[in-house]
């Protein structure tokens, strides 16, 4: 934990530089052919989104590193990231929801992708309370952990509904692997690149900054506890 | 310390809400729910299966077909996937992306062999991101996308 005080400042330095280059991409790109200014929304959506994923990813490391080596640490910041990960997930669906309305002619679709996303969004929330029903810290923060790895069946639903099954929302516009393409054209795609880097390093710091205040609430509680305890 | 009764219905409620979410999700990704809408081709290949139901249907708004009807909100067009083709009839407002050319998926019911009449309409957008000043390459682009998708 004390690694997270020490890289704080500095994260929080770094996000805020990339976030305002990122920004005056933004401002200076191009209208796209067919949506205009729209496209810009792109720019929120797509690094949320991916962010929204990436949280989950180190949720679910942190569980298995919590349930093998009972890492308090590990666990600290699962409960961290579990906080993060829903607030992107809530700025996805909401930025998809606004595209959505005046591009497709709907705010919401049950298709694969968007499904999937909700799923998401229910899995993060179900963690976050499933760790407080139970009395005993210890055994809500394993309920959750295990939890938390049975969801992790979300993450390739969502990363390649639109692949695997005919969605309204579009494939990926920027595709790794065997069939790499890029579909985003000319000056469309800096801001797009740099901003997915701005969100990570702006995931980063949140979950560094939540992490220490959770640390900080546990240390209180269990003095609290101390405390009583003596009184008695 | 005991468990406070609310405090284990919020466990159960918890648990029941994230599995069934889980739990659904899997399930239609093997059932083949999770497909959004029927390739003109495969509708017509049903045929009379479709009858009556409420259905979607995707595809390119065939280049051409489109014709409004003067003084009203009436539209009819057609939905094609290089293959098959299926007319459609709609009233109403259309979305920013609905154009000719460009992938749609139509809501609504079909008896085979008839017009779609079609109560939704969603435009939908291929993967292509192309600025303005390069329009050209980009309705080239979107269109080769959103065929590669029908396959």
């Amino acid at each position: 934990m004390k690694i997270l005080k020490k890289i704080q400042p500095y994260l929080g330095w770094a996000t805020l530089l990339s976030l305002a280059v990122g920004a005056w991409f933004v401002y200076s790109a191009p209208a796209d052919f067919q949506q205009g200014g729209a496209v810009r929304i792109l720019y929120i959506h797509v690094p949320s989104a991916k962010l929204a994923l990436l949280s989950y990813l180190f949720l679910t490391i942190a569980s298995i590193l919590y349930l093998w080596k009972r890492s308090e640490t590990a666990d600290i910041l699962a409960e961290a990231a579990a906080s993060v990960g829903a607030a992107f997930t809530v700025i996805t669906l909401a930025s998809g929801s606004i595209w959505g309305k005046p591009m497709w002619g709907t705010w919401w679709a049950w298709d694969a992708r968007l499904t999937s996303m909700l799923v998401l969004l229910i899995l993060f929330k179900g963690l976050m309370v499933l760790r407080h029903s139970l009395d005993d810290p210890i055994k809500g923060a394993r309920a959750t952990a295990i939890l938390a790895l049975i969801g992790a069946v979300d993450l390739p639903i969502i990363h390649y509904s639109v692949v695997w099954w005919r969605t309204l929302h579009q494939p990926p516009s920027l595709a790794a692997g065997s069939n790499a393409a890029v579909h985003i054209s000319g000056p469309l795609l800096p801001p797009l690149l740099i901003l997915s880097g701005a969100f990570i390093l702006l995931g980063l710091y949140m979950v560094t900054v939540k992490a220490r205040q959770i640390e900080a609430h546990r240390r209180l509680d269990a003095l609290e506890s101390a405390r009583m305890h003596h009184d008695e | 310390m005991k468990t406070a009764p609310n405090k284990r219905i919020f466990l159960i409620v918890t648990l029941l809400v994230v599995g069934g979410a889980l739990a659904a999700l899997v399930l239609s990704s093997f059932t083949g729910a999770l497909v959004y809408f029927h390739t003109p081709t495969e509708a017509v290949a049903k045929g009379h299966e479709l009858d009556r139901k409420k259905i979607r249907i995707g595809g390119m708004v065939q280049a051409g077909s489109l014709v409004r009807e003067s003084g009203s909100l009436k539209i009819r067009f057609l939905v094609t996937d290089g293959k098959e083709q299926i007319p459609v009839r709609y009233e109403g407002m259309v979305p920013d992306l609905f154009r000719e050319g460009q992938g749609v998926v139509v809501e609504g019911t079909w008896n085979s062999g008839q017009e779609f009449q079609a109560d939704t309409i969603l435009a939908k957008h291929s993967e292509d991101y192309v600025p303005v000043e390069m329009s050209e390459q980009g309705i080239a682009k979107s269109k080769e996308s959103l065929m590669k998708s029908l396959k």
